[in-house]
């Protein structure tokens, strides 16, 4: 398992846009993908749990990766953060 | 010929042939058949909506902008989101329902958890959800998409859509007429930029539409069928307004300055980020004046610093380097706000309102300085104060400042301190002028309350129209006075104020040396065209 912390840095916090963007990249991945904000988690999968945990500039995402492919996946979705939030 | 009366969410004059949605004939009563049958409906609906809404993005992304495709974008990972159609599969298989009441059930569910987070831009995403799952519904009800006619029509449907402005497009929609529909949602503000007017009328019935009546729209009214006097006039006030808006467009980008030189700045005045289109489309070098209580109004719960943040950040973004003016919440016992606990008062007027409210609720104030601070590192901001009677205010709001920057430093988070200046609307102000533009980075007369004070007279009493003279002596007197004040200490002054826009006062104005008028988006280019005509 792989796993990590991201600081958002995007004023609007993971809105529509940069969601959209984690669910297309983590798409083509076998590995399983949590993200957790505070008390809640989302699957990487998932739009709209993704929005609705509310997670808002400077909280802390920390991301578990678990499959196969983790180090790739992993390594992609930090990027995909990096860039869009 | 048959009339009716709405509320136009969008004004205008059109005319054209009414086109019935589908949507608005969408039937509730479909018979459902077996379980696998109605996956397979919805299954097709899916892939149908998804196409469409990958038509809408494409064309989007060509005719108008980004925003408005990226609406789109968001729509279709919205249909395609595995909780979403996991949990339309679920109801249909639990409840053997049809695939259309499965949409329905499951689309509330959804808006109703998004409407329940704490956050607004989470909040508006319900819409996005109910105009997906209309999109879906629609589909269901036809196997081919929506019939579009080619001729310009005005589309009667139930509720406004962004995906239907789109679809036709502005050169084929006339005007749109619905049973439902918010000032503030996606379609509304899609409408307002491309001047497509907008009707919402509750009592509209399909049984008294008729496709291809002929039908007129003014503004708030509805006309079918117009006699050929009603359908003259018409055209003679369109022709009129057509005339008129073209003289002014053309003046937009001129510069506000008179035969000999002298020249002012034009601002506008809004209530909300969804003035700012029509505000830039006037030529609005800037916003003179955000009424940032219009956040506070009419809700329950008081917005939090995140919400603020998101809202002012956002007027920033639009308005790019010209400066934004935010005047710190006003509010007092005439402006009722449910979450604030405001006792009431015999004098609202002379009550807590204004900056005392927020000096005396410092909880309040931090928590709008603080997303202000935020918000200044992203564009050319600047704060006023409303209602300053005197320096030793002025001193409390330092200090309350140097609290916000300091706790905004403690937690890392980025700031600015921008320019701050106060309003000019008590007496006590204007008179004091002198020793408070040292203080201040810069003044704006607030002319409506400014003449209520100074005249002793509430402008809401009807009795009193005959004395209310906006332009009285005493009033202009102490804004020459408070010109010449600001001048001395080298600040700027603006009069944002309903006077601003008054084109007998705007020679005097120029000649106390009134540096900025900011007024309502209507007003700004009729207020150009004068300014460029004056010696």
């Amino acid at each position: 398992m792989r796993s990590f912390d991201y600081t958002i840095r995007d004023p609007l916090g993971l809105h529509a846009r940069p969601a959209g963007q984690i669910v297309r990249t983590s798409a083509p991945f076998q590995s399983r993908v949590t993200l957790r904000c505070g008390e809640k988690q989302a699957e990487s999968d998932r739009l709209m749990a993704l929005m609705l945990l509310g997670a808002k500039q400077g909280s802390t995402l920390s991301a578990e990766i678990e499959g196969a492919d983790e180090d790739a996946c992993a390594a992609v979705l930090l990027a995909c953060l990096e860039q869009n939030l | 010929m048959q009339t009716l009366t709405g509320k136009a969410i969008v004004s205008g004059l059109a005319h054209g042939a009414a086109h019935i949605s589908a949507s608005f004939s969408a039937p509730s009563d479909t018979p459902c058949r077996s379980t696998e049958a109605e996956f397979a409906r919805f299954r097709a609906a899916v892939a149908a909506a998804d196409a469409e809404l990958a038509a809408l993005e494409e064309s989007a992304r060509r005719e108008t902008d980004e925003n408005i495709a990226a609406i789109f974008g968001v729509h279709r990972l919205l249909l395609t989101d595995r909780d979403y159609t996991d949990a339309v599969a679920d109801s249909i298989q639990s409840n053997a329902v049809c695939a259309e009441d499965a949409v329905r059930h499951t689309a509330e569910r959804f808006a109703a958890l998004f409407e329940a987070a704490d956050d607004t831009y989470l909040r508006t995403r319900a819409t996005d959800v109910r105009e997906v799952s209309a999109r879906l519904l629609r589909c269901l009800a036809d196997s081919a998409p929506e019939t579009t006619p080619d001729i310009p029509c005005i589309l009667f449907s139930d509720e406004l859509l962004a995906g239907d402005i789109l679809r036709f497009g502005r050169e084929r929609l006339r005007a749109l007429v619905c049973r439902r529909g918010s000032p503030d949602s996606h379609a509304a503000i899609l409408a307002r930029s491309l001047g497509i007017p907008c009707l919402v009328c509750p009592a509209l019935t399909l049984s008294a539409l008729t496709e291809g009546t002929p039908v007129l729209i003014l503004n708030d009214t509805l006309i079918f069928a117009p006699t050929p006097e009603a359908l003259a006039d018409y055209e003679a006030k369109a022709e009129e307004k057509a005339l008129r808006q073209q003289e002014l467009s053309a003046l937009a980008d001129a510069p506000a300055v008179t035969q000999s030189g002298r020249r002012v700045a034009l601002h506008a005045n809004i209530g909300g980020a969804g003035d700012i289109p029509a505000a830039l489309k006037a030529g609005a070098e800037g916003i003179g004046l955000f009424r940032s209580e219009f956040l506070f109004l009419g809700r329950d719960s008081l917005p939090d610093e995140e919400e603020q943040f998101a809202v002012y950040h956002e007027v920033l973004e639009a308005m790019g380097d010209r400066r934004v003016t935010v005047r710190t919440l006003d509010l007092g016992a005439d402006k009722p706000c449910p979450a604030l606990s405001q006792p009431p008062e015999e004098n609202p007027a002379l009550g807590v309102r204004g900056i005392r409210l927020c000096l005396q609720n410092p909880a309040l104030f931090q928590t709008q300085l603080r997303a202000l601070l935020r918000a200044a590192v992203y564009g050319e901001l600047r704060i006023l104060y409303p209602m300053i009677d005197s320096a030793d205010e002025l001193a409390q709001i330092r200090t309350c400042i140097r609290e916000a920057a300091d706790a905004l430093e403690r937690a890392g988070i980025a700031y600015r301190i921008p320019p701050q200046g106060i309003m000019i609307e008590t007496p006590a102000a204007a008179l004091l002028a002198d020793e408070l533009a040292p203080l201040a980075d810069f003044f704006s007369v607030g002319t409506n309350d400014l003449t209520q004070y100074t005249l002793a007279l509430d402008r809401g009493n009807e009795h009193l129209t005959s004395y209310y003279d906006p332009a009285h002596k005493a009033v202009l007197r102490l804004i020459a006075h408070t010109a010449a004040c600001a001048h001395d200490a080298g600040i700027p002054i603006a009069v944002c104020g309903e006077l601003a826009a008054d084109p007998t006062l705007t020679e005097r104005f120029l000649a106390f040396g009134i540096d900025e008028l900011s007024v309502a988006p209507p007003h700004l280019l009729p207020l150009r065209a004068h300014i460029r005509k004056l010696p």
